[in-house]
This record gives C-alpha cells, structure tokens and sequence, in this order.
C-alpha cells in the first residue's frame, strides 16, 4: 500500500466491485472448483462417446500407476494391518472370543481399512506424480503447442489418465482387500492358535457379494475424482518455481479430503440402506 | 589424430543399478536427518523463523485436522454400530472409538494431514528456493541454510504436535457423536460419551504424542531433504513433492505399525480381564 503507483491503482474507476470480487481468495476456490466440475463432465462426455481413442493410452498410464503403487499399497496395508489385528485378536482373546477375530477384522478391512490405503496411497503417488506430469507439460507450453495444432488436450492427456487412475485404485483396492483376506486368517492362526478351517470359515461367512462390490464401487468413484482433480490442478497450475509443487500439494490435500469426506458418508449410507449387511452370520 | 588412438580405451564406470541407488539415497537421507537434528540448537539465533513457521502452521492446519478427524470418528462409528448392532451391543459403539482414537486413528489422520498439507508445501517452498538459487544465496552471506531453512521447520513442526493431539481427539471425539447420536439415533450421548471415555487410559494420549511426534520430526526432514535436492527448474520441484509425499506416505505406514505394535502390541492397556 505504500506503493504511490499501487494507489492510485486501487482509488482508479476501473477498479469495480465485481472486478475486487474476481480478485478475492473465495472466488478463487469457487473458480477451481468450477473447473475441477467442467473437466469431470467433459471426461465422462469423451470417455462415452465413441471413437474411444483413449483406450491404448489408458491402459498404459494404468498400469504405470500400478507399478507405482500396488506394492507399496500392499506393504502399508500388511503393515499397518498386522498390528490392528495383533491389538484386537488381543482384545477379542481377552473377551474369550477369539474365534470372532477373521471374520469381525475381515470386515473391518473390507469396509474401512483397505478403502484409506488403496485411498490414500494412489492418491499421494500415483495422483501426486500425475499433477506433476500435467503439470510440468503445461509450464513448458506443451499445451499451447496443442492447441496449434488444434488437438484437443481433455481429449488427448485427461481422459486416459482419468481412466486409469480409475482402473489403478481399483486393482490397487483389490490387493488391499486380498491382504485384509490373509492378514487375519494368519494371525488368528498363528498367534491365537485357532484351527485353520475355523479361521477361514469364519472369513468366508463374511464376505458377501453386496460389501465387495460396494468397495470396488467406492474406489472407482474415488480413482475418477484423483484423476480429475490431479489433471485439473495440473492444467491450472500458476507459472513462477513454485507453481507446480504448489499444485501438487493442493491436488493432494483435495483428494485426501475428499476421500474422507466421501467414504465416512458413503459407509453411513450405504449401511443403512441395506440393513442386510450388519446382519450377524456365522 | 595418433595421439587420440594411443590414448588407452576410456573406462565408463557402470551405472548405478536401481538398488544401489535407492540405498543411496536412504544414505543420504539419514545422514541430511542427523544433520538436520543436530542443527536445531543453531536455529535458536534464527528464532523469529520458527515462531512464524509455526503461526503458519497452526492458522492454516488446525482446522482441517480437526474436520479429517471428525470424518475417520464418523467411519468408526458406523463400522463400530452397526458391528455391535448386530451382536445387540450397539450401545457400546464408545468402543470403538475410545479404543481407536488414542491408539491408531489420530496418529494415522495426523500423519495424512501433515503428509499431505504441511510437508508437501514445504518441499515445495525449500524446492522453489533452491531452483531459485536462493539457498545457494544464503550459503553465500554466511547463513546456514540447515540452520536458517530446515531446523526452523523442524522446531515448529515438534512444537505443533501437541496442540495436534489435542485438537485430533476432539475431533474424533465430535465426528463420533455426529454419526452415533445425532444422524443414526443409534444411542444417547451420555452413553456414547461415558464408554469413549471411559475406554482410553490417561496415558495412551501421551503415546499418541510420541508418535505424533516423531512422524512431524521425520516428515519435516523427508520433505526438506527432497526440497533441496530439487534441480532442473519448476517441472523438477513439482517431481521433488510427489517424491517425497511418496516417501513420507511409506515411513507413515511402517511408523504406525510399529508404534502400535510396540505400545500395544502385548496388551491392549483396557480395564477389563488380565
């Protein structure tokens, strides 16, 4: 404001209310999110609609994704599983049921715990490096070059990557799900010493068709919203040395929101609309 | 020319294989952590760094902490109801988050968090002062970039974490009263409340502290080390970040399981049975 140049700027008659509103921060979040919206229509509008030009590239972003974060997913859910499932086969043994321990932590993984992992880890690897790429590709006028050559860049970088992140956090879910099958049984087994048949009857009372498709439903939503936010980000990333690591960090804390945000509402309905799966089996 | 063909046959050393390189870089890392750590005595004449780092922190983390917390006490509470529901105990759903909160939910939400909002920033703000040869500027006058950069973000990172703790368990505590008593009517707040309380031991949130406080501690050193490693210009800070919010999300995960192992491993520390 000390600036005798920047004041006058501000007392000029050019300087409107809509114009001040257009600067404010809140408009910048209404803008992003306005953006991060028009990019999930226009990908789902060309990933529909025929020619299906993005299948060879999505089927090679995905499995770049995979290599990326299926192992380190699977390691974090054994990681982080074994020791819930230590702590609560010790809980469960203290209240004399330690039969209940596969079947009660198989559900708690199938519902809760592989959906944060194969969450959280495409999120922060692969949605993180995707920004980046975008991102690096649009400081370096890739885009622009683009769009020269009229090629459309929703069409060409976006709606493959959206694809495949799709696909990745669904696969990276599945290999979540198969540790969350085999950590329990394991454990049950060999630190409860409960028969193996018993371990994994118990297991197999609990998977129903109905849960596993609701988590395979959850992780598809949540690959879309990473791959859209991540490629939105991207393409909006401002210039300066700070501009892309500033989008990846803001790509990133949006989908860990969101998929806190989505998951916590999506188990609270979807458990009450089908009582079906809170029935006790076994 | 006869010179250049008696000249012995030039030896180009092999490339690094990817597994050399990788333990290069953990070498590094941990050698940056020591020197990082050690460091931090120095930053004490940069004092005013420290201070508005974690101003920074606090004004622009605290509240998304908590709202992260309630959505994982929310996920708790309707895992645990409708789990206890079905046994006729839906009453007890406390349980589940009293038993959770101190013992893995607010270590692993305050690691997200920090992961996601305040290292990656980080790495991004340390990576566009070293593209900018602003780092190689300070060395230059005789500041200590460990010193004057990192060891600042370390401090505020420790000091933010009990103020974390507390604000997670909060947190916590209100999403579970959300769902369990004011969405599902699934049992009266007086219950709820007496059973998550009531299920957590006065020390479990002081365990919860150390964890907290060693995962700040080694993500603000993860998300420097990456920071000032960054080269080749904005594209290369933007890889820098989603490198280290690799790292840091694998350290995160290995630091919860053996936290949780090591603390509760043997025994759950609740009041019931042996």
């Amino acid at each position: 404001m000390s600036d005798p140049s920047e004041r006058l700027d501000h007392a000029a008659p050019g300087r409107t209310v809509a114009r001040r509103f257009e600067e404010s921060a809140g408009y910048a979040r209404v803008e992003s999110a306005a953006t991060i919206w028009h990019m999930a229509t226009a990908t789902v509008r060309y990933a529909v609609k025929p020619p299906f030009t993005w299948r060879d590239d999505a089927i090679s972003e995905c499995a770049l994704a995979l290599r990326r974060c299926l192992a380190p997913a699977m390691i974090a859910m054994f990681v982080l599983y074994l020791a819930n499932v230590l702590v609560f086969s010790n809980l469960f043994n203290t209240l004399g049921a330690p039969d209940r321990v596969p079947g009660g932590l198989y559900l708690g993984s199938v519902r809760e715990v592989s959906t944060w992992i194969a969450g959280m880890i495409p999120a922060g690897v692969a949605g993180a490096a995707l920004t980046a790429d975008i991102g690096a590709r649009k400081i370096r006028e890739e885009l622009d070059a683009m769009q020269v050559l009229a090629i459309d860049h929703v069409r060409l970088l976006v709606v493959p990557r959206v694809l495949a992140m799709v696909g990745a956090c669904v696969i990276t879910g599945l290999g979540c799900h198969f540790v969350g099958v085999v950590t329990p049984v394991a454990v049950s087994v060999l630190h409860l010493h409960i028969p193996f048949s018993v371990a994994v009857d118990g297991v197999r009372q609990q998977i129903l068709p109905l849960d596993l498709f609701a988590f395979m439903g959850k992780l598809a939503v949540l690959g879309f919203f990473f791959g859209v936010v991540g490629c939105a980000k991207g393409l909006s990333c401002g210039g300066g040395a700070e501009g892309v690591g500033r989008a990846v960090n803001q790509a990133v804390v949006i989908m860990f929101f969101g998929t806190w945000l989505f998951n916590s509402l999506y188990n609270t309905t979807l458990l009450s609309l089908f009582p079906d799966l809170s029935v006790l089996r076994g | 020319m006869a010179s250049a063909t008696s000249r012995p046959p030039e030896v180009t050393p092999r490339p690094a294989g990817p597994l050399r390189r990788g333990v290069t870089e953990v070498g590094e890392l941990v050698s940056f952590g020591g020197r990082s750590v050690l460091g931090a005595p120095g930053a004490a004449r940069y004092l005013s760094q420290s201070t508005s780092q974690l101003a920074k922190l606090i004004s622009g983390t605290t509240l998304l902490m908590f709202a992260m917390n309630c959505f994982l006490g929310a996920s708790d509470v309707s895992f645990g109801y409708f789990f206890l529901n079905s046994i006729g105990a839906g009453d007890y759903s406390g349980l589940v988050t009293g038993l959770l909160t101190p013992r893995a939910a607010i270590t692993l939400m305050f690691g997200y968090v920090f992961a996601a909002k305040v290292a990656a920033g980080w790495c991004a703000e340390l990576g566009a002062m070293k593209v900018q040869q602003e780092i190689d500027a300070l060395d230059s006058v005789g500041v200590d970039p460990m010193r004057y950069a990192v060891a600042p973000r370390i401090i505020a990172a420790a000091l933010f974490a009990p103020l974390a703790t507390l604000v997670s368990i909060a947190g916590q505590t209100a999403g579970g009263w959300l769902v369990g008593v004011a969405v599902l009517h699934g049992l009266s707040a007086e219950s709820f409340l007496s059973v998550h309380w009531s299920s957590m031991a006065l020390d479990d949130p002081l365990k919860a502290l150390v964890t907290i406080l060693l995962q700040a501690v080694s993500f603000t050193v993860i998300a420097c080390f990456y920071g000032l490693r960054a080269q080749g210009g904005p594209a290369g800070v933007g890889q820098a970040v989603a490198r280290s919010l690799f790292v840091n999300l694998i350290v995160l995960h290995l630091l919860q399981g053996f936290f949780l192992m090591y603390f509760y491993g043997d025994h759950v520390n609740l009041a019931i049975g042996g």
